[in-house]
């Protein structure tokens, strides 16, 4: 079950694209739970309106994903990427079909609803980092803890031991403006990550990185998919990114091509 | 969390805490100013007013005199009373104690009504009288050659005649033209007792006249005015006596009813070189002059010139039994108003007047900067505000936009909608109490600047009526000491205008920091705090989470 090398299970997966519109199976075994579904998505569409104009940004998804996935999203721009992203984060719900996650269908999840998965199961790491430029990188990680009601000392020993993790046990009172990029997606991956979720979401997170902190990124995010058995799904256009993903979905024109 | 997060929003975004916070102080501060000033006005009245109808009566009624029942009175001079006559001379001395021209009497039943009416736990009656000495000389008269003759001696070149404020009614039955002495004299000499004038006058008009019986005039009368008030000396709470302070001898107490003692006030005792043991006569009666009193506001004179016990008042102006003044104290300031209510009902024909309604009879430049705060100031002050809220909205929401990303991460990571709603309001909470606290201290200096300031106002209260003179001097010309100009109690006859027509005070404004005030500022900062901060919150709660993540992509 457990694989000690999974970045070269993914390199054996490249390729094996799934049909559209058909689930795919994950190509290897993931570090701990290879196989339990987490995700079920059936005839998803987004159809945006836009000055009275109909896009359709995700058209009659389906698609499945098996917990301890570790999965790559490719595609063009404006293909659907970040839209799946977002349906599969529960931050928005779909105009048609359903999203089956750990037993619910976010489609019909009402809005305080939504927002407890998240804080509970989803951690999300964005390109730009996103952290709050006023807190420091201890306050950032802290704050994912906020709405699960965990309390002061609690708080901060868990978002130190998060830090900690990703090598910025040194960093805790710095603010973002004085960390470097690399530094401000670690404490990005910390926050996502110290509320224990079991999917990660990581929207083209080294696309503002040099190839040294790409890879450090990526060695990241590796090691917590090895070591927590962590789903991790990356959205990205960078194919040194994605070929070390176990599997590889590509999206254009709204559909798993 | 929440506290974390807000102390390093307010300290890491200072220029947006800055302008929010300033904008609302500016704001704050000028409400501040308005409703210390405001209360400042009020305070001037309230003293004006206290000293006139008592610090402790909540309210007063009196009774307007019915259509015909005013009796200008009249002097008669018969054989008898102070008439003598010697060397050819004759001299006339007649004093009038009576009810103040223009009111009406209340009756004990009447009283005792208003005593049974609910709420009311005080009351304090009294009698509010005017007393008129008229004095002079006259030739002995041969009537047989009497003739009224015109631009003879006496009218030529008396003052008097152009200064007589009097028209043409009330004319002393059978007076003669009169005499050509300058009747100043009275007014800028005031003798030393009332007693005394008369005597004094007498002296000096004994060789005044230089006229005769065969009608050439020669004569010279002079005329003493003064307030009495007749008050219940046992109980001192409420009522005239209320507001006045004893500054020697002692006040009236339980004891003085029935007896021939007097307060006077402290005006009209210097002009009168009264002190305590002094007497005054007050129609033919002497009285003791047991303590002198002022105004407790120290800005204005007392409502009488003299208060005796109000039923030696009735008995020696033949009015046993009545009162003119009837003044309430209620159980509470919340109960004023039901209570004067019930008194209308009770009392239909009465004038009921709640202080409130008293304020309103204050003119002068007072009244006008009272409409000036509470109409212009009170705009003023609203216009600010609303602007001053409007741009703490504007810059809340502004600065939502801004962190349109960062608000969209917390929604992302599972921050609810309350939870970020919560967070705004907290800024601009904090932004609006430091308003308030730079608002306070602004109004401080505002309220401080115009005490430096120290603006003088004029209050003038509604009289009991106009004093019209009701002596004809006839063709020969009269004479009435004095110019009637009011405020000047040196001057007798100025004493009785003051009693009749009402009075006029300079007061100096002064305004202080109220808990009113402070407990506004800080109503105000919450009212503008939540209101920009539910614009705001708002604002940042409706973004979804994928529309905040889109927009910064």
């Amino acid at each position: 079950m457990s694989n000690a090398n999974p970045w070269q299970s993914a390199d054996a997966a490249q390729g094996s694209v799934s049909e559209p519109q058909v689930a795919t199976s994950t190509a290897s075994t993931s570090p701990t739970t290879a196989g339990a579904t987490i995700y079920t998505l059936s005839g998803v569409s987004k159809v945006y309106d836009q000055s009275g104009k109909k896009v359709t940004a995700l058209d009659k998804v389906d698609l499945t994903i098996s917990k301890g996935d570790h999965i790559a999203i490719q595609g063009p721009t404006g293909g659907g990427k970040s839209t799946l992203l977002q349906m599969l984060g529960a931050l928005d719900r779909p105009s048609n079909g359903s999203v089956m996650f750990d037993g619910q269908d976010l489609a019909k999840l009402g809005d305080g609803a939504l927002a407890t998965v998240r804080a509970q199961k989803i951690g999300f790491v964005f390109q730009n980092y996103n952290l709050v430029p006023t807190l420091t990188a201890l306050e950032n990680v802290e704050a994912a803890l906020a709405p699960l009601g965990v309390k002061g000392d609690e708080r901060r020993q868990r978002a130190t031991e998060a830090l900690n993790s990703v090598g910025l046990g040194d960093r805790l009172e710095h603010l973002s403006a004085e960390l470097s990029g690399g530094q401000q997606q670690r404490v990005a991956i910390a926050r996502a990550i110290v509320k224990e979720p079991s999917v990660l979401l990581a929207d083209e997170p080294t696309g503002n990185l040099d190839e040294t902190m790409r890879d450090e990124i990526i060695d990241v995010l590796e090691s917590l998919w090895r070591e927590k058995g962590i789903t991790l799904i990356v959205v990205t256009h960078d194919s040194q990114v994605a070929t070390r993903m176990q599997r590889k979905l590509v999206i254009k024109n709204g559909r798993v091509a | 969390m929440f506290l974390t997060y807000l102390r390093r929003e307010l300290l890491n975004r200072k220029r947006q805490t800055l302008i929010v916070s300033i904008g609302m102080a500016v704001a704050i501060g000028l409400v501040v100013v308005v409703t210390a000033v405001s209360a400042g006005v009020k305070s001037t009245q309230q003293q004006v007013l206290g000293s006139l109808y008592g610090v402790g009566t909540d309210i007063s009624i009196t009774q307007t005199a019915v259509p015909g029942s005013d009796n200008p009175g009249r002097f008669q001079f018969g054989s008898g009373g102070n008439n003598q006559q010697a060397g050819g001379v004759r001299t006339l001395s007649r004093s009038n104690l009576r009810v103040q021209r223009g009111s009406q009497t209340f009756d004990a039943a009447t009283v005792t009504k208003v005593k049974e009416i609910q709420n009311v736990t005080s009351v304090a009656t009294a009698l509010s009288l005017n007393q008129i000495s008229f004095t002079g000389t006259l030739p002995t008269f041969n009537f047989g050659g009497f003739r009224n003759r015109q631009n003879q001696s006496g009218s030529a070149s008396n003052s008097g005649s152009a200064q007589d404020p009097g028209g043409d009614d009330g004319a002393v039955a059978g007076m003669p033209p009169f005499g050509a002495t300058t009747g100043t004299d009275l007014a800028q000499n005031p003798s030393t007792t009332i007693a005394s004038k008369v005597t004094t006058t007498t002296t000096a008009t004994a060789t005044a006249p230089s006229g005769g019986a065969d009608g050439k005039g020669g004569s010279a009368f002079s005329i003493d005015s003064f307030s009495v008030m007749g008050v219940d000396p046992a109980v001192t709470n409420v009522g005239p006596l209320s507001s006045t302070t004893v500054t020697s001898g002692r006040g009236l107490a339980a004891t003085d009813a029935g007896k021939d003692v007097a307060l006077v006030d402290s005006d009209y005792a210097t002009a009168n070189k009264l002190a305590v043991n002094s007497t005054v006569t007050i129609k033919d009666t002497k009285f003791t002059v047991v303590g002198i009193v002022g105004s407790s506001t120290a800005t204005s004179g007392t409502a009488a010139n003299t208060y005796i016990p109000i039923d030696v008042a009735q008995t020696l102006s033949d009015n046993t039994g009545v009162v003119t003044n009837i003044y309430v104290k209620a159980s509470s300031g919340n109960s004023i108003d039901a209570v004067a209510s019930a008194l209308k009902t009770a009392l239909p024909d009465a004038t009921v007047s709640t202080s409130s309604d008293l304020a309103k009879t204050v003119s002068g430049s007072i009244s006008t900067a009272s409409t000036l705060v509470n109409n212009m100031g009170k705009w003023l002050s609203i216009l600010v505000l609303a602007a001053a809220f409007l741009m703490a909205i504007l810059f809340t929401v502004s600065g939502v936009t801004r962190r349109t990303r960062e608000f969209g991460t917390l929604k992302a990571i599972g921050w609810r909608n309350g939870q970020i709603v919560r967070q705004v309001v907290g800024e601009t909470l904090v932004q609006g109490f430091i308003g308030a606290l730079i608002g306070i201290g602004l109004g401080q200096v505002g309220i401080s600047i115009i005490n430096n300031i120290a603006p003088k106002l004029t209050a003038s209260t509604a009289g009991l009526g106009g004093f019209r003179g009701g002596f004809n001097g006839g063709p020969g010309g009269g004479f009435f000491g004095g110019s009637n100009t009011g405020g000047n109690s040196s001057n007798p006859f100025a004493a009785a205008r003051k009693a009749l027509n009402g009075n006029t005070f300079d007061v100096v404004l002064h305004s202080s920091m109220t808990v009113k005030a402070v407990s506004l500022a800080i109503a105000l900062a919450v009212v503008g705090g939540v209101l920009a901060g539910v614009f705001g919150g708002l604002r940042a709660a409706r973004l979804r989470p994928a529309e905040a993540m889109r927009s910064v992509a």
